[in-house]
């Protein structure tokens, strides 16, 4: 759920991540794709401080601390802003590792909670809410992840749900539905420890609840990825992503679509 | 941090039993068409066993030095044989791999992975060093590199030959392993 996911042999590692996202359109509530207006932009960075320790053997712990700037542009109106956004804290459990079984994949259980360390929208003070950097609750993740390698492929599937404790602003108590989202991937890796990888994942999640009544706002989300990683010394790696939201009508809802580029630098201890 | 960790780990390798002696009685099928036991001939001194898989690009980047310290020790006293434990390991197929990697030393079939399992293997890469009464003096990685090969790196496996050959315990008698997970089920 983090950037910073140890290999078997690491024992520790940092990383900064930088991202960048443009979100070019949205999906509406009919599933129809929209470009965004004329005018109209929305720039989201984030850089995020983030590090992994192996606890058992098995068993590693993560930390992510993002800054998060939002850049929003409207007719007559534009605003920058940002913060220290979700801190997020993620453990994951190998039972078995990929490539140890012929028939037997890799699974992992993998868990977390992301803290409202961020600002809500609700508290933010910008017109535009570019000072907005978390979604004001706690949120937890559960997720099981199967992997295998057949030579220089390693093929993964992870499922995660996430839940958002329910929210209380004013008088209106807000309960979000759970977020269901698959994620498949296959990477191939170089002699060199370099890999490429795509990926592409689909979230669902249902409609909420506002002051006990269901309201009709379902969202989807597709995201198809292509990342790579590439060793600079045994100790050393950049991580890089181009994640895409296709601009297709009925392939999301309630969702913006987004293209974003991701570049991590890690550091590792083995 | 790292003792902490290390120390974690070593309570888990206690709890698998891995043997401090290897079997010493078994014949396993080699690429030069010969049954070898692992552990020294009359002649020889000491064994290293290396854990072998044609699918590890780790251990295809040490393939070099684990060839050029077969050629330093072997006149000392060192045999050097590669095991192969996964599933799958087809006699031809490592043949065909031990003359294409070069290797002056046979690749054994270790039929089941009954041997990986004895001595603790569970990556390629995987070193243990023994003497004739099948005691083990060694176990770890061929050095500290992974697949940036550094001339500064800990030569864990030429240190332990040395050390024993002059008669010395090795400085480092345990390593870790920087290999690709053995595929021994």
């Amino acid at each position: 759920m983090t950037p910073g996911r140890l290999a078997i042999h690491e024992d520790a590692l940092a990383g900064l991540q930088l991202k960048f996202a443009n979100a070019f359109g949205s999906f509406a509530s009919d599933a129809t794709y929209h470009g965004s207006p004329d005018k109209v932009t929305e720039w989201e960075l984030e850089q995020d401080l983030f590090g992994a320790l192996r606890v058992v053997p098995r068993g590693q712990l993560a930390l992510l601390i993002p800054a998060i700037q939002t850049y929003r542009k409207t007719p007559g109106l534009s605003s920058f802003g940002g913060g220290v956004g979700d801190i997020n804290l993620s453990g994951r459990y190998d039972f078995t590792l990929a490539g140890e079984a012929l028939y037997i994949p890799g699974i992992a259980l993998l868990a977390g909670v992301t803290f409202p360390t961020g600002e809500s929208i609700e508290t933010a003070e910008d017109p535009l809410g570019t000072d907005s950097t978390g979604v004001g609750t706690y949120q937890a993740n559960l997720g099981l992840a199967l992997e295998q390698t057949e030579g220089p492929w390693l093929f993964g599937i992870t499922g995660l749900v996430a839940k958002r404790a329910t929210r209380t602003v004013g008088p209106v108590t807000t309960s979000l539905a759970a977020q269901w989202t698959l994620l498949a991937s296959a990477a191939y890796t170089l002699p060199n420890d370099a890999a490429l990888a795509l990926i592409l994942s689909y979230t669902t999640e249902g409609n909420p609840e506002v002051n006990g009544v269901t309201r009709e706002a379902t969202r989807r989300t597709p995201l198809l990825g292509a990342a790579g990683v590439y060793p600079l010394s045994d100790a050393w790696r950049l991580q890089g992503g181009l994640y895409l939201t296709p601009p297709v009508s009925q392939l999301g809802r309630n969702t913006p679509a987004i293209l974003e580029m991701v570049l991590s630098l890690i550091r590792s201890w083995s | 941090m790292r003792s902490w960790v290390f120390a974690v780990a070593t309570v888990a390798a206690c709890a698998t039993s891995v043997r401090s002696r290897a079997p010493t009685s078994g014949r396993f099928d080699g690429t030069d068409g010969i049954a070898h036991t692992i552990v020294p001939a009359d002649r020889e001194a000491y064994t290293a066993v290396v854990f072998f898989s044609t699918e590890c690009h780790v251990l295809a980047v040490h393939d070099e030095r684990v060839r050029d310290l077969a050629a330093e020790f072997a006149p000392r006293g060192v045999r050097f044989v590669a095991v192969d434990s996964e599933v799958g390991a087809q006699i031809e197929r490592d043949r065909a791999e031990a003359y294409r990697r070069g290797y002056p030393f046979p690749i054994v079939i270790d039929r089941g992975g009954e041997l990986a399992r004895q001595l603790g293997a569970v990556y390629a890469g995987y070193v243990v060093v023994l003497d004739r009464e099948g005691n083990i003096h060694y176990r770890g990685g061929i050095d500290s590199d992974r697949v940036r090969l550094r001339e500064d790196r800990s030569p864990y496996l030429r240190d332990a030959l040395t050390d024993l050959l002059a008669g010395r315990t090795p400085r480092v008698a345990e390593s870790k392993v920087l290999g690709c997970a053995l595929r021994l089920r």
